[in-house]
């Protein structure tokens, strides 16, 4: 084996290992600043105010979590133009089959989530229907579109692990 | 799709004298990609497959194997051969024997 096969072996397994890293780190900091704003968007009112700073803290730091993984997610870039010859091997067929997987869990999940915000306006609108329990639609938009997103990720770490 | 289709990769790396991380880069996939393919986690594309057939300078028959055969010509009535002829190792050599042996 020469040398060049062994630089190219040790890039490839540190690009997977970055990857990775990369994909459970955006989960930690994406979902603590998307839960942050919405619970301090649309249920400020019903919480403790003690509660509330905590999801404020979350907010927080979700968004300066995620700001730092955009960092991390440059320098993955970056250290894939180095190698361009590597790309193919890193985004190969299994790894576009996992993707592919999870996209399907995403689509799920969001049918599912529109099928209970559904659900729920329509009991809601039946038997105790006022309007402080209108529910936003801003809030069933940001909904659905977060719980998209994670469980397509979600997916893809779990498929990706078991595997 | 994976129960269906086996394989002898790693009896092929190892008469070639190949890690995981050498085959993944002659075929252009990552290690994990062998790895799975050698657990019978995962079942590659046709192309994936010719691809390690020719890294292994073979046909793809002798690399992937169908576990097992369902004799689809004989359920629609396209084949006049029985299931038996289809299994794994009965070759056009036992087909012409019994040929013959019909004639006689």
């Amino acid at each position: 084996m020469n040398t060049n096969e062994n630089s190219q072996i040790a890039a490839i397994e540190i690009l997977e290992n970055k990857r990775r890293a990369t994909l459970l780190v955006f989960i930690y900091y994406f979902s603590s600043w998307q839960l942050g704003w919405i619970m301090t968007k649309y249920f400020s009112t019903a919480m403790n105010t003690y509660v509330y700073y905590f999801f404020g803290v979350l907010l927080i730091l979700g968004t300066l979590g995620s700001l730092w993984h955009l960092n991390n997610l440059f320098k993955v870039s970056k250290l894939l133009k180095k190698h361009p010859e590597l790309n193919p091997m890193i985004n190969d067929e299994r790894s576009c089959s996992l993707k592919n997987k999870s996209m399907a869990y995403g689509f799920t999940a969001s049918i599912a989530t529109s099928a209970l915000f559904l659900a729920i306006s329509t009991v809601a609108d039946a038997f105790i229907y006022t309007e402080t329990t209108l529910i936003s639609a801003n809030l069933v938009a940001h909904t659905t579109l977060v719980v998209t997103v994670l469980a397509s990720v979600i997916a893809y770490a779990i498929l990706e692990q078991q595997e | 799709m994976s129960d269906d289709v086996g394989n002898h990769l790693k009896v092929w790396r190892a008469k070639f004298d190949l890690t995981q991380a050498q085959l993944a880069l002659k075929a252009g996939v990552s290690r994990k990609t062998i790895n799975t393919l050698e657990r019978g986690v995962y079942t590659p594309s046709v192309a994936l497959a010719l691809t390690l057939a020719a890294v292994f300078e073979t046909s793809v028959e002798e690399v992937f194997f169908l576990k097992k055969i369902v004799n689809h010509a004989h359920v629609i009535g396209l084949g006049s051969s029985s299931p038996q002829s289809f299994k794994r190792g009965s070759t056009s050599k036992n087909k012409r024997s019994s040929i013959k042996t019909s004639r006689r």
